[in-house]
């Protein structure tokens, strides 16, 4: 088995709603997933499932090995998860955050290496704060926060993302910007990323497939164009979606 | 200014470890100088004499069998303050929690005041007040605990609302007390270390509670980030958070045994070492555990002499040096940025 993470027969619930139901599927490695739906249709359950983090029925593997039976420290060295909200109770460096990622890489009784600071710099560079590094998280903006999460997770170094909502409270710049790092980490190799958004017109030019949930227990998975069809999702979201393409590009605008 | 230096990999700023030191250092000092200072003052020879074992018996007494076993009582109890409160403030995800917060001075308070009511007296006092904290411990822990996922919030508000109960009961108990047991009842909730049991348990407690705690150090820095980012970093978040909730409720308990509730060093020690040291909990529980000790060391020093030969409850001077002294960091840390 070559996917990084498979989902068989996968059922999540939210309470009474049974957000997806019998959902098989594989996160290969080298590709973009995009998790797109309306409000309360389960993108985020869906992605906290496949992170263990949520009880689901079916079967989840990471990597070929069922997931149950993996300490959550061996999960979290192949696999990173970006929580929609972080809470930063107390003060804190951006350094110090983003060293936080190489947590399940230390031992137990060692302190974090220079290749662990190097490690969580070069994330730092890659989201554009390395030059923040001594400051105060509690300084920064909210995208800087969210660019801040991400590095966090890029210090981690694990062969499947799951980010849910990662484009959130970035400006424009940024999100084309994260897209690509994004795609430069699966072009890499060893790595697959799936990521829930609202955005479907950029997850229709970013995504290599995409999960359409319709907050029913349904899914469609495939290929941006084939699933991202305007009729189904006017009935999905209930207002009606227009397809248009500039430059080639396809966007999607509500009526 | 220092906060816009460059990063660097190699020498990553280490300003926690240098106050950890700082710490050592001052709880070193306020120890030795508390064996001067007090109703009467001792010089230095003579301290020195009745430490090693010549002197007059005098300075013997007021040296080695008050003065000492009292400082290191301090410090202990101080250092247990702070460690707890640390922990109860990660637990929580919420910098109000002290080590009171969860009920466990409430229990206690009762315990001991149901044995000084029966007329038990002081040694009875210290073993019901001990019982009585093990027992609010547990009844928060179980009934927060009841229905399996143990959200921060649900655990503070079960605290919260055994707190208050105790303190009822606190009351009614005041209230039904004679006259004649009822300053010793007052003494005893106002916190003074001049009722301690013995110095032992609380020194040998500390220093195993900070040799268990700090192995997780790094633990709680993932854990003081929100549940979820924890358990997906790896961090059994439940188990975790129930060592944390047991250790800090044992020691808590065994401080308020030996001094009664004293306010402020479990609240504000914790956040100072923050605000000067970073929010490394690898340096915030040996800070706060130092500055902890510090702090109520110079605190009853400063409690039975200054208007000797009374004695001043000594929550009174933590709170007088603490709270000036937190304010003034809180309000340094708001201009630096």
């Amino acid at each position: 088995m070559n996917a990084l993470l498979t989902s068989r027969g996968l059922q999540v619930c939210r309470g009474e709603r049974q957000l997806v139901s019998d959902f098989d599927f594989d996160l290969n490695a080298g590709e973009l997933v995009a998790v797109v739906g309306p409000n309360g249709a389960g993108k985020s359950s869906l992605l906290t499932a496949l992170a263990g983090l949520l009880p689901a029925g079916g079967d989840i593997f990471l990597r070929g090995r069922a997931l149950g039976k993996l300490s959550r420290r061996q999960i979290a060295r192949h696999l990173a998860f970006l929580a929609q909200d972080n809470e930063d109770p107390y003060p804190a460096t951006v350094i110090e955050t983003a060293l936080i990622g190489r947590h399940p890489h230390i031992d137990f009784w060692r302190w974090e290496s220079t290749a662990d600071r190097r490690r969580a710099l070069k994330a730092l560079r890659a989201v554009g704060l390395a030059e923040a590094a001594n400051r105060q998280v509690a300084t920064l903006s909210g995208g800087e926060r969210r660019r801040l999460a991400i590095a966090t997770l890029l210090s981690q170094a694990p062969r499947a993302y799951l980010l849910d909502e990662p484009l959130e409270a970035l400006d424009l710049a940024f999100q084309v910007k994260l897209l690509r790092l994004m795609r430069h980490l699966a072009a890499l190799g060893g790595v697959g990323v799936m990521f829930s958004l609202h955005d479907l017109s950029l997850a229709a030019r970013h995504a290599d497939r995409v999960i359409l949930l319709d907050g029913c227990g349904g899914t469609a998975l495939g290929k941006p164009e084939a699933v991202l069809k305007p009729g189904d999702l006017g009935n999905i979201y209930g207002c009606a979606i227009r397809r248009v393409e500039i430059e080639g590009l396809p966007f999607y605008v509500a009526r | 200014m220092a906060a816009e230096l460059a990063y660097s990999v190699h020498r990553p700023i280490r300003r926690g470890a240098a106050l950890v030191l700082i710490l050592a250092i001052g709880a070193a000092a306020a120890l030795l100088m508390s064996l001067f200072v007090g109703s009467v003052y001792v010089t230095p020879g003579a301290v020195l004499a009745a430490l090693t074992g010549h002197g007059n018996a005098l300075d013997h007494t007021l040296v080695l069998d008050l003065r000492l076993p009292r400082a290191l009582a301090a410090f202990s109890t101080g250092a247990l303050l702070g460690l707890a409160g640390a922990l109860m403030q990660v637990l929580l995800r919420n910098p109000l929690a002290d080590p009171y917060v969860l009920g466990v001075s409430g229990g206690a308070a009762t315990g001991a005041l149901i044995a000084l009511l029966a007329g038990l007296g002081t040694t009875a006092a210290t073993g019901t007040a001990f019982a009585g904290a093990l027992v609010s411990t547990l009844i928060v822990f179980v009934l927060a605990h009841g229905r399996g996922s143990w959200a921060p919030t649900r655990l503070l508000l079960t605290g919260i609302v055994m707190a208050a109960g105790w303190g009822a009961v606190v009351s009614l108990l005041l209230a039904l007390s004679p006259d004649a047991t009822l300053r010793s009842m007052l003494f005893w909730m106002m916190g003074d270390l001049a009722y301690r049991s013995a110095w032992h348990l609380p020194l040998v407690v500390m220093m195993a509670a900070l040799l268990i705690a700090m192995p997780f150090a790094r633990t709680l820095n993932v854990l003081a980030r929100g549940e979820l980012p924890a358990r997906a970093l790896g961090v059994p978040v439940q188990a975790v958070n129930i060592g944390i909730y047991l250790l800090a409720s044992l020691i808590t308990a065994v401080a308020v045994v030996e001094a009664g509730t004293i306010g402020f060093v479990g609240l504000i020690v914790p956040h100072m070492i923050r605000l000067t040291g970073g929010a490394d909990h690898r340096l915030v529980l040996p800070g706060a555990a130092l500055g902890g000790g510090l702090l109520l060391t110079v605190a009853d020093m400063v409690a039975r002499s200054v208007a000797a030969p009374r004695a001043l409850p000594v929550g009174v001077i933590t709170a007088a040096i603490g709270v000036p002294l937190f304010l003034y960091l809180l309000l340094r840390t708001r201009t630096l940025k």
